[in-house]
């Protein structure tokens, strides 16, 4: 199943016209919570099983970024936008790499891991308005379960802002949260966002991956 | 007084050049201490929240390590293996954390990378980009670039 239909998720989808285009994955979800952890094996898979051209943009708040070294030493192509936050410092630098990785890779998608601060709402509103090329973007939200109830007096707004803009959210870290504590964010969620399914993942479970693949790639 | 909801970060780039080859297990403990003590000393100086701090090496020949803490309680995580008898670490280093302030949180780096540096007898250089919040008070600290020969 895509992760949002054409009808249903129009706000959120562009064609060009006469073709269609490249789509966009967006993989977001706060600091430490496993997107790039995800992102390795979801593009090899994505690779492997569906045979796509694939580019990855990693952007980090830092000026160096740790996580596109460790991409790239996997072997996947990566490219960085670095020392700010591409939802919305960087947005510009997010378009000019896009139309670059496009008229250069021409890929079938590209991955966006954001830095782990961004409002992927945010990055969506930007490429919706500047990227009519595109043909559809899906996001990914990685929410850390173990980290949770730490995280929520402190960080409400901007991991509220993140499950909103969930079209798969997916709960992580489950092996290594207790029972209790995923209760706590499985309450927070039924009360907050009822309507938003969500999936549980470690970085060990291979059959969530293979879920996350299939709901992201199809 | 910080603001437990300001975010400081660090950036580097670090060339370890050892006096000897480093086994796998050295290099991993050498990473692992250091992100661990990077952590431990954020907490001491009152972090109010790890967001990461991240390092990974990298060799010549391909392969990675990294090892980062995303929890309070400084512990490592470490994904990949860098090969025996490693004659140089390339390392990156990237951290965020919140309620510390960005100068006292780069000097606190610095001085990390500079004790695990000593500690493998290494000849290395440390490249530190410019601090992205700028602090007026700091603001002559960065960008910063350390060599340390042989000693």
């Amino acid at each position: 199943m895509p992760l949002h239909k054409p009808d249903d998720r129009a706000r959120y989808e562009t064609r060009r016209e006469g073709g269609i285009g490249m789509e966009i994955l967006i993989v977001s979800g706060f600091l430490g919570s496993g997107k790039t952890s995800l992102i390795v094996p979801l593009a090899k898979d994505l690779i492997a099983t569906a045979g796509r051209r694939i580019a990855i943009i990693e952007n980090d708040y830092g000026r160096v970024s740790a996580d596109a070294k460790l991409i790239n030493s996997s072997g996947l192509a990566v490219k960085e936008i670095c020392a700010g936050c591409i939802c919305c410092s960087l947005g510009p630098s997010l378009l000019k790499t896009l139309q670059e990785l496009e008229s250069s890779v021409g890929p079938d998608l590209i991955i966006i891991e954001p830095s782990g601060l961004a409002n992927p709402d945010s990055i969506i509103s930007t490429l919706r308005m500047h990227q009519p090329s595109v043909a559809r973007i899906s996001t990914i939200v990685l929410l850390d379960s173990s980290r949770f109830a730490a995280m929520m007096p402190a960080f409400d707004i901007p991991l509220r802002n993140q499950v909103a803009a969930a079209d798969l959210l997916v709960v992580n870290k489950i092996d290594k949260t207790d029972a209790r504590a995923l209760g706590q964010v499985q309450q927070w969620l039924s009360s907050n966002f009822p309507h938003k399914a969500f999936l549980f993942s470690s970085r060990a479970d291979r059959a969530s991956l293979d879920e996350i693949r299939k709901r992201a790639w199809t | 007084m910080m603001d437990p909801h300001d975010v400081s970060a660090y950036a580097s780039s670090v060339r370890i050049n050892p006096n000897t080859p480093l086994s796998r297990k050295e290099s991993e403990d050498i990473l692992v201490k250091m992100v661990g003590r990077m952590a431990a000393e954020c907490v001491r100086m009152g972090a109010a929240f790890i967001g990461h701090i991240k390092c990974v090496a990298y060799a010549p020949s391909g392969e990675c390590l990294a090892c980062s803490v995303t929890d309070m309680d400084g512990a490592v995580s470490c994904a990949g293996a860098l090969r025996d008898g490693m004659t140089r670490l390339d390392l990156i280093v990237n951290v965020l954390v919140y309620g510390i302030d960005q100068g006292a949180l780069g000097d606190h780096m610095e001085r990390e990378l500079v004790r695990t540096i000593e500690s493998t007898e290494a000849s290395a250089s440390i490249m530190t980009f410019q601090i992205e919040k700028e602090d007026e008070t700091r603001s002559d600290r960065r960008p910063s670039f350390i060599t340390l020969t042989d000693r």
